[in-house]
């Protein structure tokens, strides 16, 4: 007899369990509170991709003339209509995900979940459901700081921003991680005045600090303001704004403020404890290298564990934990080969360690850079800013990150990311031949650059000490 | 030793020229301006922040390349060339007058690195003219 695996959370992790789960032959339930998908289809990835590439278009007819394209007529963009096509997308993927759903078999119930005992879940209006295994996806939330009066329009999180419906003139954006910065470059598109007020001396102060100053760099290019450095300590309203008061003094007035300041894991009204389960300080769910939990046949995958919040990070996880429960055995995931998409302007693609990273953590290591505005494609599409830059152990040659940021550097990482499962060296990626004209030939001069001998710049090393990384 | 009293190249190809007021211009050379081509951004410091001799205070981008600049001497940034109309455009055609990049401050001892005169910055680059 099939096993049954009751998912509670239909996110990139639990629909995605659950499919997998029929898919090897077990019987799913699928419960979700509020709507297929997820914080990525509803209220994350996916609709802030629509603006991002309606951002996008924008910017491409601003500069046709540059193409030698007359555009006749003024170019305005209409934020409600913006939004109105990110909801006919979201409802279009979110038809697919229920016809996958129906298609295989699971069965889909509707209601707030929380544990009921061993492997049983109880569903407000539905009774208990009792499963084999119990996988907990149930996402995070936007962290929303006691100390700001947030009202879902003049102090808002992500989440309230969807649902404007109009732009402010100006806004103080509270955070400077991934979707700060995100935001940051969708509304100055729009023409929104941006201050990004954060805690870090950088925006996103987790990537390379190369990408961050490219990064940077672009910010002021379009006017965004980065005053980075201390913490944002109270928002008040002021007239018909807001001040965001910083740490040492300093104030920043802006006709609204978004808070991105982190997200925090789904777990109130689950009653975990009656399942004997017991969470970390933000509410984390605390999980094994197989997702498993404390508590025998319940797993957990996903933003819940806290562990690595992306989609594709919790997809991951939800199958490692089905192939887990059904006895695939499963190898467990390496973090450290999880690629990082940022859809800013240009966009960013990392994977592994960083340079200050990897130093911090002893390892010797070489790097290798180019700057994308050297390739013949960029230079076609104007798409002139931009780096890729390897990381290597000096020893050993072995690729240790790499991190794009350019055009399509979301897609473009993935080649890094399957040559680092395997283990590549540099040499193996300067080997590998790539397409010209190419956005993906700035792997091939950043490996080369390893050693000193990219091709497309001036040599810094010559030919005769070889391509030998302890050198 | 002072600032020369005439404009004055450090290696990295910045130059500076003293003003009656005290105050001194920044830019670029000639030689690294027709390297660059066309310049499309210039990354500027805050006027207010202090510049170091040898050490870049920001960035310039042209359609080939992104290079450091690098402060020629010591000092404090008094005016940026930034918002004044067709700036990028005047690093290009007369890098070495209307095309600066910084006004500043400079320091009393602007810094222990060789500053050039123009004759020997030339001869350097092996331009014999």
């Amino acid at each position: 007899m099939s096993k049954h695996i009751v998912v509670v959370g239909g996110g990139p992790a639990g629909y995605v369990a659950a499919l997998h789960a029929t898919s090897l032959g077990a019987r799913a339930t699928l419960i979700e509170a509020d709507s297929l998908g997820g914080t990525c289809l509803n209220r994350g990835c996916i609709p802030t991709k629509t603006l991002v590439a309606a951002c996008s278009l924008l910017e491409g007819i601003r500069s046709a003339a540059g193409f030698g394209i007359d555009i006749q007529g003024g170019v305005s963009a209409r934020w409600p209509a913006m939004l109105a096509n990110a909801t006919r997308v979201v409802g279009g993927m979110k038809q697919g995900v229920r016809a996958l759903l129906s298609q295989r078999g699971v069965e889909l119930v509707s209601g707030h979940a929380r544990l009921h005992g061993e492997r049983t879940v109880h569903v407000d209006g539905h009774g208990s459901v009792h499963g084999d295994f119990v996988l907990l996806c149930t996402g995070s939330r936007p962290v929303r700081p006691k100390a700001f009066p947030f009202d879902g329009r003049t102090v808002c999180t992500s989440d309230d921003l969807l649902q404007w419906d109009s732009l402010p003139a100006s806004i103080a954006i509270v955070g400077d991680g991934v979707i700060a910065c995100e935001f940051a470059f969708i509304l100055n598109t729009l023409g929104v005045a941006v201050t990004i007020v954060g805690a870090s001396e950088r925006p996103a102060a987790m990537l390379d600090l190369d990408i961050s100053a490219v990064l940077g760099r672009e910010m002021r290019k379009k006017g965004i303001r980065f005053l980075g450095g201390a913490p944002v300590e109270q928002i008040v309203a002021a007239g018909d704004g807001v001040e965001v008061r910083r740490g040492g003094g300093d104030t920043v007035k802006a006709e609204r403020a978004l808070v991105c300041v982190g997200r925090s894991p789904n777990t109130e009204g689950l009653q975990l404890e009656a399942a004997g389960l017991a969470v970390g300080h933000r509410g984390e769910i605390f999980v094994d290298p197989f997702m498993q939990t404390c508590a025998a046949g319940i797993y957990a995958a996903g933003d819940v564990t806290g562990r690595v919040t992306l989609a594709h990070a919790a997809s991951a996880q939800a199958r490692l934990a089905v192939e887990h429960m059904l006895g695939h055995a499963p190898a467990p995931i390496d973090d450290a080969l999880i690629p990082t998409a940022v859809f800013t302007a240009p966009e960013i693609g990392c994977v592994g360690l960083t340079e200050q990273a990897a130093r911090a953590a002893g390892i010797e290591v070489r790097t290798g850079s180019f700057d994308t505005r050297g390739l013949g494609k960029a230079q076609a599409m104007g798409a002139l800013a931009g780096l890729t830059k390897v990381v290597a152990d000096a020893d050993s040659g072995r690729v240790l990150g790499v991190h794009i940021i350019g055009a399509h550097a979301s897609d473009m990482v993935h080649e890094a990311v399957a040559a680092m499962q395997y283990g590549a060296s540099v040499d193996d990626l300067v080997a590998t031949i790539r397409a010209h004209p190419t956005l993906s030939e700035g792997l091939s001069e950043a490996a080369e650059d390893v050693f000193g001998q990219a091709t497309h710049k001036p040599i810094a090393r010559p030919r005769g000490e070889r391509h030998a990384l302890a050198a | 030793m002072p600032l020369p009293p005439e404009q004055s190249f450090h290696a990295e190809h910045l130059w500076v020229r003293p003003l009656p007021d005290g105050s001194a211009l920044v830019g670029i050379s000639s030689y690294a301006a027709e390297r660059l081509g066309e310049v499309v951004y210039v990354d500027y410091p805050r006027p207010g922040s202090d510049i170091a001799q040898g050490t870049a205070f920001g960035t310039i981008e042209s359609s080939k390349v992104v290079s450091d600049l690098v402060a020629p001497v010591d000092g404090h940034v008094l005016e940026t060339s930034e918002g004044i109309d067709q700036s990028l455009a005047r690093v290009n055609a007369d890098p070495e007058g209307e095309g600066w990049i910084l006004r500043i401050r400079p320091a009393t001892e602007p810094g222990p690195e060789p500053l050039f005169t123009a004759e020997q910055y030339r001869r350097q680059l092996g331009d014999p003219g």
